[in-house]
């Protein structure tokens, strides 16, 4: 049996497998057992499955993820989200579309805690959906806001989205942490437009908020002053050359269960919520890197991306087709795969096809360059946000759906596709000008 | 399923406990460097071996909780008894694999213990780790088999167990 034969075989297990719902990192591992087991033994392909494990288990750099995430479910459970929420509705309440806007500010505070994108939409929606009902906002305005909000979490740093990329392709954290800064920042004001539109064209959807006193004001943003703090420090050290992202992650976490602990809200009960949390998202996102580092390696055994690339030189496409056509597929798989898994299953056939096309010449970049590796990474993670607010498998939909319990999944699709839209301006941005993700990387860290 | 589910959470106690052992050692790590100019040579190590721990044993409560992510794109198949049967099949495939995790795990504890293979700084030794994560993924494989069973004697599976009451339930 040829190379790719096995490779298409094992391909064609893994989606049966995934069909199946066997979970995906679990159908990754069973897909590259047996393509393994038939290039090489089934001793090789179980020492292969062990040592993958090993190795992915006891990754220093991959400490950050348990590390950021329980940060995020700290500040959660704290109560920190709160007190962001009120300092966004403080500076930016009196525009219009106040506390839709005051969302998005919140959503991208807690973001630079978080690295969570479903971590962010909980802890804000819980916040702010209620607050943006009892003003009268229209119900698929708000849950738009905080479903398309929350997904900056793991567009601005600290981003589990990147950490996970960063291990995929050998590629450094805290380059791509700096990568996603800007374009988190931009989708953000992005968002602020949006809302900003609908608010002239119906008014009627997001009635005028509260007005606030210079002392109120003063006042809402000095509670956010610890956050604040905790952002400066964890971010700020990396970049500083202070910390490396795993000591800004432990450093973060620490500080975050002080602050937890000055608080009232704040119980032992939430704290252990917090970890069993911090657990399950661990061994999500473990399992899944275990899952892709056991069948990718099939696939460059299987030399199935250079069969792919050989196919694409042969219809002759030429670059700008073939990146709206990978980013098409990319979107159109989004609506039905996690993007997590989307991105361990594609990444390893996609990113050599990429390197090895006109995609760079297009861009101005030299191929298998690092800067072309952290732009594709920044434009995967803008597509993984997309994934997740696209009908039908959108997890932040079914987050905002579990706080809003009484709003219709059609309502909360609605209320997305403004924001779904404004993402798709972001993609294209990003193509058109890569600096907006590559100035601060190359500028910082040359 | 009872008994499993409390050793489940007694598992995913220990992960948790090891989980802020990780972030206590890393903060400690960073506060000896700056404050007292003497980093903790051994957080790397400390981290090295920890991780698998708080991996491996939150495992089977994450199975329990059904934390992993799947493609629901055809979540039904059919009548509810084939759904049963296809559920209890992927459970039993899922055994299947934590099983060949667990075996290789313990087949590679004996080799780490017989070549005294340990972390670089310290000294930690990797056999009990390996021992460790054999227990995690063994443990992980009999609680899948419980679920298939409950599958197909088309029962439903009782509520994830908890490490602590929910905070809803707790306001509540």
């Amino acid at each position: 049996m040829s190379p790719a034969m096995i490779g298409y075989l094992s391909i064609g297990l893994l989606v049966v497998l995934m069909a199946l719902r066997m979970p995906v990192a679990f159908a990754m591992m069973a897909a590259g057992l047996f393509g393994i087991s038939i290039f090489s033994g089934w001793n090789v392909a179980v020492s292969t499955f062990v040592s993958e494990t090993w190795s992915t288990a006891t990754y220093y750099e991959l400490v950050v993820i348990p590390l950021f995430v329980l940060m995020g479910n700290l500040a959660g459970a704290a109560g920190l989200s709160r007190d962001l929420y009120a300092g966004a509705n403080a500076l930016v309440g009196n525009m219009r579309g106040g506390l839709a806007q005051a969302t998005v500010v919140g959503c991208t505070g807690f973001a630079a805690l978080s690295g969570s994108s479903v971590a962010s939409a909980v802890t804000l929606g819980k916040v702010a959906l209620p607050e943006m009902k009892r003003y009268g906002y229209d119900q698929r305005l708000s849950a738009g806001t905080v479903a398309a909000g929350g997904t900056l979490g793991i567009l601005i740093p600290p981003s589990t989205g990147f950490v996970l990329y960063a291990i995929l392709t050998q590629e450094s954290i805290g380059r791509l942490f700096l990568a996603g800064v800007l374009p988190g920042l931009m989708l953000a004001g992005l968002f602020m437009l949006a809302i900003l539109v609908i608010s002239y064209v119906r008014p009627d959807f997001c009635p005028p908020g509260r007005k606030f006193t210079g002392r109120e004001k003063l006042k809402a943003m000095l509670r956010g002053g610890p956050v604040l703090g905790i952002i400066v420090l964890t971010i700020g050290g990396i970049y500083g050359g202070v910390f490396t992202p795993v000591e800004a992650a432990g450093v973060g976490a620490g500080l975050t269960f002080a602050v937890a602990l000055t608080r009232r809200e704040f119980s032992w009960r939430k704290g252990v919520a917090a970890v069993q949390d911090t657990l399950y998202t661990t061994v999500m996102i473990y399992l899944v890197i275990i899952g892709a580092n056991v069948f990718g390696p099939l696939i460059s055994l299987a030399q199935i991306p250079q069969g792919i690339v050989e196919l694409i030189e042969a219809a002759n496409l030429g670059a700008p087709a073939l990146l709206i056509v990978i980013l098409g597929v990319f979107i159109f798989l989004g609506m039905f795969l996690d993007g997590f898994a989307m991105m361990v299953l594609l990444l390893p056939i996609v990113l050599p096809i990429v390197q090895a096309s006109g995609i760079p010449e297009l861009l101005g970049l030299a191929p298998g360059s690092s800067e072309l590796t952290i732009w594709f990474g920044v434009v995967m993670v803008v597509v993984l946000e997309m994934a997740l607010i696209s009908p039908p498998v959108g997890m932040n939909v079914f987050v905002v759906k579990n706080v809003a319990r009484d709003m219709s999944m059609r309502d909360i699709y609605t209320g997305i596709v403004p924001f779904w839209v404004m993402m798709l301006v972001a993609l294209a941005l990003l193509v058109i000008f890569p600096a907006i993700a590559l100035y601060l990387p190359t500028s910082m860290m040359g | 399923m009872k008994w499993l589910d409390r050793a489940a959470v007694a598992m995913a106690f220990v992960a948790g406990a090891a989980l802020l052992l990780v972030a206590a050692v890393t903060l400690a790590d960073v506060g000896m460097r700056y404050l007292f100019l003497r980093p903790l040579l051994s957080a790397p190590d400390i981290l090295q071996v920890t991780m698998p721990v708080v991996v491996m044993l939150a495992l089977p409560l994450a199975t329990r909780a059904d934390s992993h992510i799947a493609v629901d794109l055809f979540a039904s198949l059919g009548s509810a008894r084939v759904n049963a049967i296809r559920d209890a099949l992927i459970k039993v495939a899922l055994a299947g694999l934590s099983l060949v995790l667990a075996w290789g795990c313990w087949e590679r504890s004996g080799e780490a213990a017989l070549f005294g293979e340990a972390t670089n700084m310290v000294a930690l030794p990797f056999a009990p780790i390996f021992a460790i994560m054999t227990i995690g993924c063994a443990a992980n494989a009999v609680l899948l088999v419980a679920e298939a069973a409950f599958h197909l004697a088309g029962l439903a599976l009782p509520p994830a167990p908890q490490l602590a009451p929910s905070p809803d339930e707790e306001n509540s």
